[in-house]
C-alpha cells in the first residue's frame, strides 16, 4: 500500500515537474520571439547594426574618395560624418563619400570582424578605413562584448578564427556559442538595462555612478591591460593588405587632464606595415569644456573634432594618395 | 574553476556521466582524481598541502585508534608523499617540459627540470620529515594506549595547525609584530614573506582535524583505506568553501556503496538552481553596489556621500555575502546529491534570526557547530559559572573571526559577535519571541529587524579593509543620514533582487522543505522555475566575482 502510494506520488510529482518544465520552455521561447521581433527593432544599436551591410555596399559604390570610419562610442559621439566629409572635401578638393561603422565598447577584435563581414569578405574596398582608438584598444586582452560579436558581426565561417585568436578561454567560447544561436542570451545585457530602467526610478544614473566607481577602482588597481600581444592588430593589418584596403589608425584625444600613452610597439607595427597613424591625443583645440566625460566629446566638441580629423588626414592623403588632386596637398590648419 | 563557470559544468558533466557507469570502488577513485584535478585548477602546487594533511591524518587517525600500519604501507605512503612533493613542488616547469616533448628537444626538456637546491627544498624537507616520522612511528606504536592516543592526536593537531598557521597567518603576524614594534619606537626591519593563500585551506584543515578528534573521542571508527580517506578530505563539491563535513556524516557515504535516492535528481536541480540564482543574480549584482561604497571609503572620496547611501552599501554587502556563500553551499549540496552524497545544510535564512545565538544556528552552520563541538565545549561551554561562559564565548568567537581571515578586522568581527552573544545572555534576552497574534508578530518582526542591523554592523567590520573605514562609515551613517535619489535607487535595486528570493526561501523554509516546491501544482512550479532561470539568464551581472569564502 505504502509502496504503491509513494510510487504514485512519485509519478504525480514527475508529471507535474515535466509540465512545469514545459512552462519554463514556453517562457524561454516567448522571450526569444520577443527579443527577435521587438527588442531588435526597438534598440537603436541593433537597428543600426542591421543597416551596416547595405551601408557598406552603398559606400563602396559611391563616387569619390570613400572613407569608412570604424570605432566605438568615442567615434560615434566624436565624429559628425557630414562635417567631416565637408571639411575633408574642402581640404583635398575632391569628392568624398563617408560612413560610420561603430559599436559601443568595441575594440580591435570587434573592428576586425566588422570590416571582415561588411567589407573584406564581400570584396568591398573602401579607399580608406579610419580606425579611431583610445589607450590600449589595439592591444590583445581587452574584454570583448561577446553577445554582439556572436549575433551581428560573425558568421559560422568565422568561428574557428574567433576561437583561435579572440576567445581563448573555454568560458568565453561557450558564451559565444550560446549567443550565436540564442538572441535572448546575446542581448541579455540590454534586456537587463531596459527592465531595470523601467522598474527602478533613477536606475540609469545610479548604475552609471556605481559602474564608474567600480571601473575607476579596478583600473587604478590593475592599470590598463598591457598584454604586450598584438595578434589581433597584426591580423587586421594582414587582412587589409591582402585585400588592398588602406588603414589609418587615429589616437583619439581625451580630456587634457587625463592623458594616456600608446604602446610604442603598436605604433611601430602600424608604421612597419605601411599603414597610417595619426596622433591626435594632445590637440589644443579641444579644451576640457568640450568633453561630456573623460573620453566622449560633447555636442559642441563634435564638429570641432570632425574638422580636426579631416585637417589631420588631408596631408596624409596628399602625401600618399596617388589619385588625389594637387590641391589636396595644402598645409592643414591644426595638425601637430 | 568556479561553480558559476561553464568550464566547471563541462567538467562536472564529464565526471557525472562516467561516475554512474562505474562500481563503487571505481567511483571513489574517479571522484578522488576529479577532486584533485578540480583543486589543481587553482594552483596545482597546493595539492601537496592537501596530500600532506591527508597522509598525516590518515596515519594519525589509525594511530589514535591503536591500528598499526604495516611497514610496507608506511614506506609506500612516504614514497608517495616525497614523489608528490617532487612532482608538485619540485620546480619542474611543465609548460617548458611539454614543449620539449613535443619538439623532442632534449636540451629544452632538461632545462625544464629542477636546477638547484632551492627547487628541491620541499621534496628534500618532505623526505627528511618522512624519514624522521617513519623512524618515530614504531616507538609511538609501542607507547601505552592512552599516551599513544594523545601523541597521535597531538601530532595531527600540530601538523594541521602549523600548515594553516604558516600559510594563512604567518604574514599577518609578521606585519602585526612589525607594526607593534614600530609603535613602541623599536624600528626593526621585518618583511612579510608574500605567502600565497591556498584556496579552502581553512575548510579542509578543520575537516581533517575533526576526523582525528572524533576518533580520539571514540565517536568514529577510522578507515584503513587511504583512497577513501583521501576522498573524505578532498571531496570536490565542498572542498574549497564547505560545508565542513564531519567524519561520522561523510566518511560512511564514502566507504559504503551509494545509489541515487528517489527524488535526488529533482531536489539536486532545485538546490543547484537556487544556488546559481543566489550567486549569479544576488551576490554578483550586490557586489558592485557594496564595492562602490567601500571603494570610495578606501580611496578617501566619501566626503560627498550621504549616510543613507553608505548604509545601502552595507545592506548590499549583507545580501552579497549571503548570496555568495549560501549559493556556494546550495550548489555543493545539489551536485553532491546527483553523485549520491548528502551534505549538511549550511544556512537556514539567517537574516530572520531573532538573537545572536539564533543567527549562529542559521549562518554557516557547519562552522558554528564545529566551533561549538571542538572549541567551546572543550573550553568548558556553559559550565563553571557565567564568567567562564562569557570567556569561552569570547574565545570561541575571536578564533572564529580569525578563522575567516588573517586581519584584525576579522578578529574584531569575531569579538563583536562574541560580545553580542554575551550581552544577550547577560540581559537574559530570550532567543525566540513567544506567543501568537499580531502583537507577538510585530515583536518578532522588530527583533528580526534589530538582529539584521546588528549583523550589518558586524558585516561593516568584516568588509572594511581597515578600522578607519569602518569607523568613518559608521559615523557617516549616524551623522549625515540624508535620503537621496541615489539611496532610493540603491534600495529599490536591492529589493528587486532579493525580495522574491526571500519569499521563495520562506516558502521552502530555507532548504528544509524543498518537497513543497516539488509537490506544488505545476503552474506554481513552472512560475518558480521560469523566474529563477530567467533571472539567471537575464540578470546576470556583467562581471562574475569569485566566491568570497574561497579566500578563507
Amino acid at each position: 500500500m505504502n509502496s504503491s502510494t509513494s510510487s504514485s506520488n512519485r509519478g504525480g510529482r514527475h508529471r507535474r515537474c515535466l509540465l512545469a518544465l514545459g512552462v519554463l520552455a514556453a517562457s524561454l521561447l516567448l522571450l526569444e520571439i520577443f527579443t527577435r521581433t521587438w527588442l531588435f527593432s526597438a534598440s537603436k544599436d541593433f537597428r543600426r547594426f542591421a543597416t551596416y551591410d547595405e551601408r557598406a555596399r552603398r559606400l563602396v559604390e559611391s563616387d569619390g574618395f570613400r572613407v569608412a570610419l570604424v570605432g566605438n562610442s568615442a567615434t560615434d559621439r566624436g565624429v559628425d560624418a557630414a562635417v567631416f566629409r565637408e571639411a575633408l572635401q574642402h581640404a583635398i578638393g575632391h569628392s568624398i563619400a563617408t560612413d560610420l561603422f561603430v559599436a559601443d565598447r568595441s575594440r580591435i577584435n570587434t573592428w576586425h570582424f566588422i570590416l571582415e563581414r561588411y567589407f573584406f569578405s564581400q570584396g568591398r574596398q573602401p579607399d580608406l578605413v579610419l580606425l579611431t582608438f583610445y589607450e590600449n584598444d589595439l592591444e590583445d586582452g581587452n574584454p570583448i562584448e561577446i553577445g554582439r560579436l556572436a549575433q551581428f558581426f560573425t558568421t559560422v565561417r568565422d568561428w574557428p578564427e574567433v576561437f583561435r585568436l579572440d576567445l581563448p578561454d573555454l568560458n568565453q567560447r561557450a558564451e559565444f556559442l550560446l549567443a550565436s544561436v540564442w538572441a535572448t542570451f546575446a542581448a541579455r545585457e540590454r534586456i537587463k538595462e531596459r527592465a531595470l530602467g523601467a522598474l527602478i526610478p533613477g536606475y540609469k544614473p545610479f548604475a552609471e555612478h556605481v559602474n564608474d566607481v567600480n571601473y575607476r577602482h579596478q583600473a587604478a588597481q590593475a592599470g590598463p591591460v598591457r598584454s604586450g600581444s598584438l595578434r589581433a592588430l597584426r591580423r587586421l593589418i594582414d587582412r587589409a593588405q591582402q585585400t588592398g584596403v588602406r588603414l589609418c589608425f587615429v589616437a583619439y584625444p581625451t580630456i587634457p587632464s587625463q592623458p594616456y600613452e600608446v604602446n610604442p610597439s603598436v605604433v611601430a607595427l602600424i608604421r612597419a606595415s605601411g599603414m597610417d597613424y595619426l596622433d591626435l591625443r594632445r590637440t589644443t583645440v579641444l579644451p576640457a569644456r568640450l568633453y561630456a566625460d573623460e573620453v566622449h566629446l560633447s555636442e559642441q566638441g563634435r564638429p570641432i573634432f570632425s574638422r580636426l580629423l579631416a585637417d589631420a588626414l588631408a596631408p596624409l592623403l596628399a602625401r600618399q594618395g596617388p589619385s588625389l588632386p594637387r590641391q589636396a596637398r595644402r598645409r592643414p590648419s591644426t595638425l601637430r | 574553476m568556479n561553480y558559476n563557470s561553464y568550464s566547471f559544468w563541462l567538467f562536472y558533466l564529464a565526471v557525472l556521466v562516467l561516475y554512474w557507469r562505474l562500481d563503487h570502488r571505481r567511483q571513489n577513485k574517479l571522484m578522488l582524481v576529479a577532486s584533485y584535478v578540480f583543486y589543481g585548477f587553482w594552483d596545482y602546487r597546493f595539492l601537496f598541502l592537501i596530500l600532506l594533511s591527508t597522509v598525516i591524518d590518515f596515519i594519525g587517525g589509525l594511530g589514535v585508534a591503536g591500528i598499526e600500519l604495516p611497514r610496507r604501507r608506511l614506506r609506500g605512503l612516504g614514497v608517495f608523499l616525497v614523489a608528490s612533493a617532487l612532482l608538485l613542488c619540485g620546480g619542474v616547469r611543465y609548460a617548458e617540459l611539454w614543449q620539449g616533448l613535443l619538439r623532442l628537444d632534449g636540451a629544452q626538456m632538461l632545462s625544464a627540470l629542477p636546477t638547484g637546491l632551492r627547487d628541491l627544498a620541499v621534496p628534500i624537507g618532505t623526505a627528511a620529515v618522512a624519514l624522521v616520522y617513519g623512524a618515530l612511528l614504531p616507538h609511538l606504536y609501542r607507547l601505552p594506549a592512552e599516551h599513544r592516543r594523545r601523541c597521535f592526536l597531538a601530532i595531527s593537531m600540530v601538523a594541521n595547525l602549523v600548515i594553516l598557521g604558516f600559510f594563512k597567518y604567518c604574514d599577518f603576524f609578521i606585519a602585526s609584530l612589525h607594526g607593534l614594534l614600530s609603535a613602541l619606537g623599536l624600528p626593526v626591519s621585518l618583511s612579510t614573506l608574500g605567502i600565497l593563500l591556498p584556496a579552502g585551506i581553512s575548510f579542509y584543515t578543520f575537516q581533517a582535524m575533526s576526523y582525528t578528534i572524533d576518533i580520539y573521542r571514540n565517536e568514529v571508527a577510522p578507515t584503513d583505506d587511504f583512497a577513501d580517506f583521501a576522498l573524505f578530505v578532498c571531496f570536490f563539491p565542498h572542498l574549497v568553501a564547505g560545508p565542513i563535513m564531519r567524519a561520522h556524516t561523510l566518511l560512511p557515504q564514502v566507504v559504503q556503496p551509494r545509489r541515487l535516492q528517489p527524488g535526488a535528481v529533482e531536489e539536486g536541480a532545485v538546490l543547484v538552481g537556487l544556488g546559481l540564482f543566489k550567486k549569479i543574480v544576488i551576490a554578483d549584482n550586490m557586489a558592485p553596489i557594496a564595492n562602490a561604497v567601500f571603494f570610495r571609503f578606501a580611496e578617501g572620496k566619501w566626503m560627498d556621500m550621504s549616510g543613507a547611501e553608505a548604509l545601502a552599501g552595507v545592506y548590499a554587502f549583507a545580501f552579497q555575502i549571503y548570496g555568495d556563500f549560501s549559493g556556494y553551499s546550495s550548489i555543493a549540496r545539489g551536485i553532491s546529491k546527483w553523485l549520491g552524497f548528502e551534505l549538511v545544510q549550511n544556512f537556514r535564512m539567517p537574516y530572520l534570526a531573532t538573537s545572536p545565538s539564533d543567527f549562529w544556528r542559521r549562518w554557516h552552520i557547519s562552522l558554528s557547530s564545529w566551533l561549538r563541538d571542538y572549541l567551546y565545549i572543550p573550553l568548558g561551554g556553559n559550565r563553571g559559572g557565567a564568567r567562564r561562559q562569557y570567556r569561552n564565548l569570547m574565545l570561541t568567537m575571536l578564533l572564529g573571526g580569525l578563522w575567516h581571515g588573517a586581519s584584525w578586522t576579522f578578529v574584531a568581527w569575531g569579538f563583536y559577535h562574541g560580545l553580542l552573544l554575551c550581552l544577550f545572555r547577560l540581559f537574559r534576552i530570550p532567543d525566540a519571541v513567544s506567543g501568537v497574534g499580531w502583537i507577538a508578530g510585530a515583536r518578532r518582526l522588530g527583533r528580526v529587524v534589530l538582529m539584521f542591523h546588528l549583523t550589518c554592523i558586524g558585516w561593516l567590520l568584516f568588509r572594511a579593509d581597515t578600522f578607519s573605514t569602518a569607523w568613518n562609515l559608521a559615523v557617516l551613517v549616524l551623522t549625515r543620514f540624508t535620503v537621496t535619489p541615489m539611496f532610493l535607487s540603491a534600495m529599490a535595486t536591492i529589493a528587486f533582487y532579493n525580495l522574491v528570493l526571500f519569499l521563495l526561501e520562506w516558502a521552502l523554509d530555507g532548504e528544509n522543505r524543498i518537497e513543497r516546491l516539488l509537490d506544488a501544482a505545476w503552474p506554481v512550479q513552472g512560475a518558480a522555475y521560469a523566474y529563477v532561470v530567467l533571472m539567471i539568464l537575464l540578470f546576470h551581472a556583467g562581471q562574475a566575482y569569485e566566491f568570497i569564502y574561497f579566500q578563507f
